[in-house]
């Protein structure tokens, strides 16, 4: 019997997953304006964290800064919420520096969930979506399970994972979603019925413990950082420890033994990835323990990382040992683990499969091409990691607000920012395994840095309404002390004269100056950083550590800067020769087949797009140039 | 599309004259870097269509007396600044000289380029628009894969070898970068200034290599091929013109391939001679008769020897079925003959009737060849000249970014800028291989190192 539907509203955005995408695209939407509906299907995992209890590392710290610096949350809640904070790759380089923090699941939950309760025109609800309402190729509404019919004109499912989602460990497998919640069946039908390509993807997490009988003796102490830095751009402290570095919690590194691997070998034939239980492509970046094992079957150990999951949590995520292996199995492979011998197993780790929907069906704003006002984000799209998740939130809920308002999408390009490279990448390469970013899919990363994502996108943020006038100013003060400084090292001279100088030179192995020199030039020696030659230079105290920081690294790469600026100068001019959707490729004389029928698939905004699209070739881009150039003489002709 | 193109537009071994062509804004630099005018005066005046005799003078290349074209933008072919160096000499001067230019900041034109330029900039009309879709389109599979598979094996292999290496040191910087906290070994500035030494070598090897290979002289690949006892071997001989092969009357005389290099047509072409296809019981004359089967495949010319007046038998045909507009069968031993033959083309291919012991036959041989090859029916017999200046073109830009890439090591730069070097050498070598970069990179960092935190 069919259910009563009743109308229970109408707004303008309605946003369904209140993950890490969600939580983002709803902010965003209500942040620009837009009277919006945020559904869950349980408020009590609102922004959850079903994997790692943290945030960050190489290019997924560098999204968090972009996503802080385009007016998003999950900075500001992280930065709230940490229980330790690392720096990565210090001694890499400028580019690819990035922080990582361990976060108190709970009280991460808590501060996204207090911000979207706090947001004026945000609205949040518990309810399952079963289906789409469209009318005339639009999308323009929701269908709970209840029969609650809710109307908007711009919809971002952002269901994560949930997508039939079936839970695998060992043998048993049951429908299911992560961390013990209920999948959702129905829209996935749905979104194959209106014609939208899914396919299917595998996950997984490791086991969680209880920290009451593990002997950290046997385990390496992993510190938080002396020098504090912080995800958000705008100051603000964890409420835990209070900037007080001392205060923070270690993570634990432990290592598998030949014990562990001979206990995974002897169970093998029980592991659903190798009995053909699971079908789903998982990623290899973030493989399984029985994988490794297995791949890289010389190694006699690998390493595991004991990871609290909250500032006072007794449970701790047990990275490096993501596992599908019967629960039995995988006590006895945590016990083999020095220091895990009376191990106590909270939860078991699963393997987890889900539908997605391609990303090629996209346009670079995250909407659904085949119909206008449906969005979608985050891990439905195939992608991995919580700030992969949110960046994309933030830019579907921002396009979704800008649908309702009748303005062009907000685009980032590769050239801008990593969530260029993320969606680029996502709708243009197209995926065969859950995407996650990585600094060295970027081939502008030297211009991507962490340091500067305020100053590449914080004005976009504020055209767009999202830049509160509170982040604006303090911006603005950054951008006036940092123009301060580049123009004083750009003028003052060092004369030969000043004795300290070159007493600091002589120590440094630095040529010594015969004739003044400006500051800028002096930091440019490879042998010279600012930190040996401070105390010389006049004072410096008016300038934050940010601003110092990024005015060197200006100055230090400058040659390497420039030169990615001329290339990204050279590509960009391609962007702007536009393509419209209505052009019919497969009339297009001289385009290779595949060519033919990826440009139709993708059907790119641009040229330039265009080009980077797997199975497109130059000479396809050549064809293109002209049937481009033949059309708008026809034109002019007519 | 600022870039200057350059590309050959005659075909090698065609005429004594070469011309080479450029279009674009840097085309006058770049000639300048290298052509002394003779009258200066004239070369400066910027006077538009104009000849200059003069040498073009590179400072690590012979150098040669030339002519050059001047046509300036907006009214040449291309619309852009357009600039024709006439060169006499062999290929090696023609390849000398589009050397100089590529390093002086040219790059090779994609199949149809110019034409596209001179339709972009409405030079062409509308009706012209599908002739030059044509022209682009016309080699759309992986050119430059192409290429590299048709070099000579060792020289691939090596190519592909210095491949790896750099696709080694990038896996191993990315990796440390992209998973610090992962199980990768640290990163390591002695060890990878070693590597990138090592690498270094490799190219500069790799470039001597091809300057003096043989890939130049190799010319069109023609194989000369037919049952045994028709007279290969006494054919090779006669185009030779020196008693290069032993003939005799006793059939599977040839077993083992012989190669010479030769102008014969005016065209320069390597010619191989095989083994009488046959089925044989010796081994080794077996061995030898596989191989020309293989040797087919990657001919460009195939001069498939019959004896005239005797029906086809089923490899013969076999092969005109396979290989059609590639295959000139050439009916030998007319002289025994009393009637005329008769002549019936089964798939495209040519006839020739001959005689090598009158040395009949021989004119319309060679009229034959130049039409085929000239109407474009062969293979372009530019391609192995062009790979060539295209691979060590490459490899020298290569070379380059490697040793910035060690400077920048010495200089203390951090790994996130020295990969920027690397990175750029490893895309430099996948152009004459033409492998993707990106997807192999992650390929082999993720089977070297077990990542997953
Ligand atoms: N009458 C006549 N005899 C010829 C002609 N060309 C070659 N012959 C003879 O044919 C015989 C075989 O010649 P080869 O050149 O050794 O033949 P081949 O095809 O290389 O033979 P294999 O190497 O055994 O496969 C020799 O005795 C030649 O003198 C021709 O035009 N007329
Ligand atoms: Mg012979």
């Amino acid at each position: 019997m069919d259910l009563d539907e009743y109308f229970a509203g109408k707004y303008e955005v309605i946003v369904v997953g209140a993950g890490h995408a969600g939580c983002e695209a709803a902010l965003a939407a209500a942040r620009m304006g837009c009277d919006t509906l945020l559904i869950t299907l349980n408020l009590d995992t609102v922004a959850h964290m079903p994997c790692n209890p943290s945030l960050g590392g190489p290019a997924k710290g560098h999204l968090i800064r972009e996503i802080d610096a385009l007016g998003g949350q999950m900075a500001i809640a992280g930065d709230e919420t940490s229980i330790q904070v690392r720096m990565l790759n210090m001694g890499k380089g400028p580019a690819v520096q990035a922080l990582r923090i361990q976060s108190d699941k709970n009280a991460y939950r808590n501060s996204m969930l207090n911000a979207i309760l706090a947001q004026p025109g945000l609205t949040l609800l518990q309810a399952l979506v079963e289906r789409l309402v469209t009318k005339g190729g639009k999308v323009c509404g929701v269908v709970t399970r209840t029969g609650a019919k809710f109307e908007s004109e711009s919809v971002v499912l952002t269901s994560g994972t949930y997508l039939k989602g079936k839970i695998i460990i060992g043998a048993a497998k049951y429908e299911g979603g992560p961390n013990g919640q209920m999948p959702s069946v129905s829209l996935s039908d749905e979104l194959k019925e209106m014609g939208i390509e899914l396919g299917r993807f595998k996950s997984g997490t490791p086991p969680r413990i209880h920290c009451r009988n593990v002997d950290f003796k046997k385990f390496f102490i992993q510190p938080g950082d002396t020098k504090i830095r912080k995800l958000s751009f705008m100051p603000i402290k964890s409420k835990f420890w209070q900037d007080k570095a001392e205060k923070q919690i270690p993570c634990w590194l432990g290592y598998t033994t030949c014990d562990t691997h001979e206990i995974i070998r002897q169970n093998l034939y029980r592991a659903p990835m190798y009995s053909g239980e699971i079908k789903g492509i998982g990623p290899r970046y973030c493989p399984s323990i029985e994988d490794k094992v297995v791949r890289f079957a010389q190694r006699d150990s690998h390493q595991i990382f004991l990871e609290p999951e909250g500032w006072e949590s007794e449970e701790f995520y047990v990275a490096g040992l993501s596992t599908s292996m019967p629960e039995e199995v995988q006590i006895e492979i945590l016990r083999s683990i020095p220091g895990l011998e009376r191990a106590i197993m909270l939860r078991p780790g699963y393997a987890i499969e889900y539908d997605y929907v391609k990303p090629y069906q996209l346009s670079l704003g995250l909407e659904v091409r085949k119909y206008p006002g449906l969005f979608t984000a985050g891990q439905l799209n195939g992608t991995s990691g919580y700030e992969e998740a949110a960046a994309q939130g933030l830019i579907a809920g921002i396009n979704a607000a800008r649908r309702v308002k009748e303005l062009d999408f907000l685009i980032i390009r590769r050239s801008e920012g990593y969530m260029g490279v993320l969606l680029d990448d996502l709708i243009n390469k197209g995926i065969k395994e859950p995407y996650r970013l990585l600094t060295s899919r970027a081939e502008y990363r030297l211009i991507l840095r962490q340091d500067n994502a305020d100053l590449r996108l914080t004005e976009k943020g504020r055209e767009i309404g999202l830049v509160d006038d509170y982040r604006w100013q303090h911006f603005q003060e950054k951008v006036q002390k940092l123009n301060k400084l580049r123009k004083s090292w750009g003028t003052t001279i060092l004369s030969p004269q000043q004795e300290d100088l070159q007493l600091v030179l002589q120590e440094i192995n630095s040529t010594p100056l015969r004739t003044g020199i400006k500051i800028g030039e002096l930091l440019r020696r490879p042998e010279i950083s600012l930190a040996k030659i401070r105390g010389i230079l006049p004072d410096l105290g008016d300038y934050s550590e940010e601003v110092l920081e990024e005015a060197e690294i200006e100055i230090k790469y400058t040659g390497y800067i420039q030169k990615q600026l001329a290339e990204i100068d050279r590509f960009g001019k391609l962007e702007e020769k536009k393509l419209s959707a209505e052009i019919d490729y497969a009339q297009i004389r001289g385009l290779s087949t595949e060519g033919k029928l990826r440009l139709a698939e993708v059907q790119p905004g641009n040229i330039g797009q265009a080009s980077r699209i797997t199975g497109v070739s130059p000479a396809d881009i050549s064809v293109l140039l002209v049937y481009l150039e033949q059309k708008r003489r026809t034109v002019q002709n007519v | 599309m600022d870039d200057t193109i350059i590309a050959l537009a005659t075909a090698v071994g065609e005429a004594s004259i070469h011309v080479i062509r450029l279009s674009g804004m840097g085309a006058r630099d770049i000639v300048e870097k290298f052509f002394r005018p003779k009258n200066l005066k004239r070369w400066d005046s910027k006077e538009n269509f104009t000849l200059h005799l003069g040498i073009f003078l590179d400072k690590n290349n012979i150098s040669d007396q030339v002519l050059v074209g001047r046509m300036l933008a907006p009214g040449s072919y291309t619309g852009e600044d357009v600039y024709e160096i006439n060169c006499h000499g062999g290929p090696l001067i023609t390849q000398n000289i589009l050397e100089s230019c590529l390093k002086a900041g040219a790059r090779l034109a994609q199949p149809g380029e110019f034409s596209k330029r001179a339709f972009l900039n409405g030079k062409m009309d509308l009706i012209q628009a599908e002739a030059v879709v044509d022209l682009i389109s016309a080699r759309t599979n992986n050119a430059a894969k192409l290429a590299f598979t048709q070099l000579n094996g060792k020289l691939s292999d090596k190519i592909s070898n210095l491949r790896g290496k750099l696709l080694d040191i990038l896996a191993f910087i990315e990796a440390g970068i992209d998973f610090p906290e992962d199980d990768v070994e640290d990163l390591d500035r002695i060890s990878l200034e070693k590597n990138i030494e090592d690498a270094l070598q490799s190219v500069e090897k790799l470039i001597t290599d091809s300057k003096t290979g043989k890939i130049l002289c190799e010319g069109l690949k023609t194989i000369i091929v037919g049952k045994p006892n028709v007279g290969k071997s006494s054919l090779l001989n006669a185009i030779l013109k020196e008693d290069r092969a032993i003939v005799t009357n006793i059939p599977g005389t040839t077993r083992d391939e012989i190669r010479e290099s030769i102008i014969f047509a005016g065209i320069l072409m390597q010619l191989v001679d095989t083994a009488g296809i046959r089925a044989s019981e010796d081994l080794i004359e077996q061995m030898g008769i596989d191989r020309t089967w293989r040797a087919l495949e990657n001919a460009d010319l195939i001069l498939l020897v019959v004896e005239a007046g005797c029906p086809l038998e089923s490899d013969d045909i076999r092969i005109i079925q396979n290989y059609g507009s590639r295959v000139i069968v050439v009916a030998n031993k007319i002289d025994l003959l009393d009637q005329p033959l008769l002549i019936e083309p089964l798939n495209g291919e040519a006839w020739i009737p001959l005689s090598v012991t009158y040395y009949k036959g021989f004119d319309c041989l060679e009229q034959e060849i130049k039409t085929r090859v000239f109407s474009g029916d062969l293979n372009c017999l530019n391609e192995p000249l062009l790979s060539n200046v295209r691979q060590i073109s490459a490899l020298e830009k290569s070379g380059k970014v490697l040793s910035d890439a060690s400077q920048a090591l010495e200089n203390g730069f951090p790994w996130d800028i020295i990969s920027i070097d690397i990175r750029k050498a490893l895309q430099y070598v996948s152009e004459v291989t033409g492998d993707n970069v990106q997807e192999d990179l992650l390929e082999t960092i993720f089977s070297r190192f077990c990542i997953g935190k």
